[in-house]
């Protein structure tokens, strides 16, 4: 329990007057600081009174959109607290959120306003699981204050508690969801092999497997139809590696845990697919092209000379391309249509011109170009793509954007320590098909 | 106010009595002159302890009447004298100080009604501190 600053003030005047009347031996000292004590007294025994009722008065229900989910899954949570605050008081309620998630957004705390009948808080917020476990909701925290005093009060007993929530874990190196078996990859073409899964359904003709019917479909229409299955092929993937640069701190750790994973990586394909091609970068500047090396020693001693921090002559900041700029246009458009305010829609055509201007000049930037030309020439369906994520990944953009045009599957390895729901940001923003942390 | 003022001032015989007449004019300007002051409840406070003390120092009873019209003035400003139950712990306070002035009255010197005093508000902290735990208890989830 606090005393607030009036309530403090009168406790020293009450002081003082009791050290006065002590000193002095007077009497009418002695009666003013009484009265004083006795005031401050019965505020204190109303204030206790009126919590209590408060406390009472308190009914918490709680629901989870899911209550079994993975790590790093998103749930909504739904508080409904109901109340009844005297007249007088401020009534604060905040969640108690377990440790181990996150707070995405939304509301965790509210406050209660002094109504002679009941009322009903509505607390709604999302939360992402941030480790696996078994989670539960503790309770609520209460505030309770008037002008004297003020209190706060955890409400932990088990009607305010609950329920749980149960997170799996989810493996650092979970596979892709397409099926890959050892050395091979499932693509969407034909192929003299075939793999597990089906690519189309067509008619039947003469001469087709009468393996592959599928006579599901085949009884529901009334005619012969067959599976085509996808091809398989085999290979290896681009490694494209983002250094830090040079001029900026970066997490040391994590980039010899980069290293170490890269060059693994690049010995995995050598025994496995007999070549690798990897991609130095270091933001907007590429450094070095090793194409489809098949000499394990050769490979290691080139990445020991550029694996370290680089120079960066060139840098990005937030570069966008046409088509984020075209984005901004429309949603400038958009708001245009939507504002009635006239220097708002002043400043919004300007904004749209400055846009325009941007967009008519902008051409591709000498980095994407090269990035383009770098993937055309060579064979891959696949791109692993490693960074630490310091600083602007306006680069890292640009190569997944060229990666997904020519139809290259973009995977993200970056460092463990980010927080998934930046992760989960930055997989959004990148369109990257799978994120993962390198351990 | 005024009159309790008025009278301790008329019946003291002394000079002293019109201190009390002054100390009105602090208490009246912060009622009257700014109302919309926010600090002004700590303040006025602070200037009726003063014309109490005025008050009481003339005469224990005037002190009394003095206390009630400021308690009084004081809840009406903050707007806790409105129902039955502010009513009630209004005469609760004033039973409290009449008992209060009653004690000093009859005391010599300050140390008795002093002990007693602080006893009284030391009891009654304690017996709160021990039902304020056990609702924590009961509410906090503890084991009773």
């Amino acid at each position: 329990m606090r005393l607030k600053r009036c309530a403090q003030g009168l406790s020293l005047l009450a002081v003082l007057l009791f050290s006065g009347a002590f000193i002095l031996d007077n009497m009418a000292a002695l009666f003013a600081a009484g009265t004083l004590l006795c005031a401050l007294c019965g505020q204190y025994l109303l204030f206790y009174r009126r919590q209590w009722s408060i406390v009472r008065s308190v009914d918490v229900g709680r629901s989870l959109s899911r209550s079994l989910v993975r790590r790093g899954a998103t749930i909504q949570v739904t508080t409904t607290v109901t109340v009844t605050v005297p007249p007088r008081m401020q009534v604060g309620v905040t969640e108690r959120i377990p440790a181990s998630v996150a707070v995405q957004d939304g509301v965790t705390s509210l406050a209660a306003d002094p109504l002679p009948s009941s009322q009903n808080l509505r607390l709604s917020y999302r939360i992402t699981a941030v480790m696996h476990g078994t989670m539960y909701f503790s309770g609520l925290t209460l505030r309770v204050s008037d002008l004297f005093f003020e209190d706060s009060i955890d409400l932990l007993a088990d009607r305010f508690c609950g329920p749980s929530l149960s997170v799996q874990p989810t493996g650092m190196f979970e596979p892709s969801s397409k099926r890959v078996s050892i050395e091979t990859r499932e693509i969407e073409k034909m192929s003299v092999l075939s793999g597990l899964g089906i690519r189309a359904l067509r008619e039947y003709y003469a001469g087709d497997d009468l393996r592959r019917i599928d006579w599901k479909l085949s009884a529901k229409h009334d005619k012969l139809f067959v599976r085509e299955y996808t091809g398989v092929m085999s290979l290896p993937p681009l490694i494209i590696v983002d250094l830090p640069w040079r001029g900026a701190p970066y997490p040391a750790a994590e980039f010899d845990r980069m290293v170490a994973m890269v060059a693994g990586m690049v010995e995995y394909s050598i025994r496995t697919y007999q070549y690798v091609s990897v991609l130095v970068v270091s933001g907007p500047n590429i450094l070095n092209l090793m194409a489809d090396e098949k000499d394990l020693e050769r490979c290691i001693s080139v990445l020991r000379e550029w694996m370290h921090p680089a120079e960066r002559t060139v840098h990005f900041y937030r570069a966008a391309d046409r088509s984020d700029l075209r984005s901004q246009i429309h949603a400038i458009e958009t708001a245009q249509e939507t504002t009635p305010d006239a220097e708002t829609l002043r400043f919004l055509g300007s904004l749209r011109g400055y846009y325009g201007t941007t967009l008519q000049n902008q051409k591709m930037y000498a980095f994407t170009a090269q990035v383009v030309r770098a993937l055309s020439s060579l064979t891959a369906d696949e791109v692993v793509l490693f960074s630490l994520f310091s600083g602007d990944i306006s680069h890292i953009r640009q190569i997944a954007r060229q990666a997904k045009t020519a139809k290259i599957r973009v995977h993200v390895r970056m460092p463990g320590t980010i927080e998934p729901p930046l992760r989960a940001f930055y997989q959004a923003r990148l369109g990257a098909d799978t994120m993962e942390a390198f351990a | 106010m005024v009159i309790g003022a008025l009278g301790a001032a008329v019946t003291a015989h002394s000079t002293a009595g019109y201190l009390c007449l002054l100390l009105l004019i602090p208490v009246g300007g912060l009622l009257f002159a700014v109302p919309g002051w926010h600090g002004r409840i700590f303040y006025l406070a602070c200037s009726g302890e003063l014309l109490i003390l005025a008050c009481g120092a003339l005469t224990i009873w005037a002190g009394l009447f003095t206390a009630w019209m400021l308690a009084g003035v004081v809840l009406l400003e903050l707007g806790m004298l409105e129902g039955k139950e502010d009513f009630g712990v209004f005469m609760l306070f004033c039973c409290v100080t009449l008992v209060l002035a009653a004690v000093i009255q009859v005391s010599d010197h300050v140390l008795v009604p002093l002990i007693l005093l602080a006893a009284g508000a030391g009891l009654v902290l304690f017996f709160q501190d021990i039902r304020n735990y056990q609702l924590r208890k009961k509410y906090t989830g503890a084991v009773p």
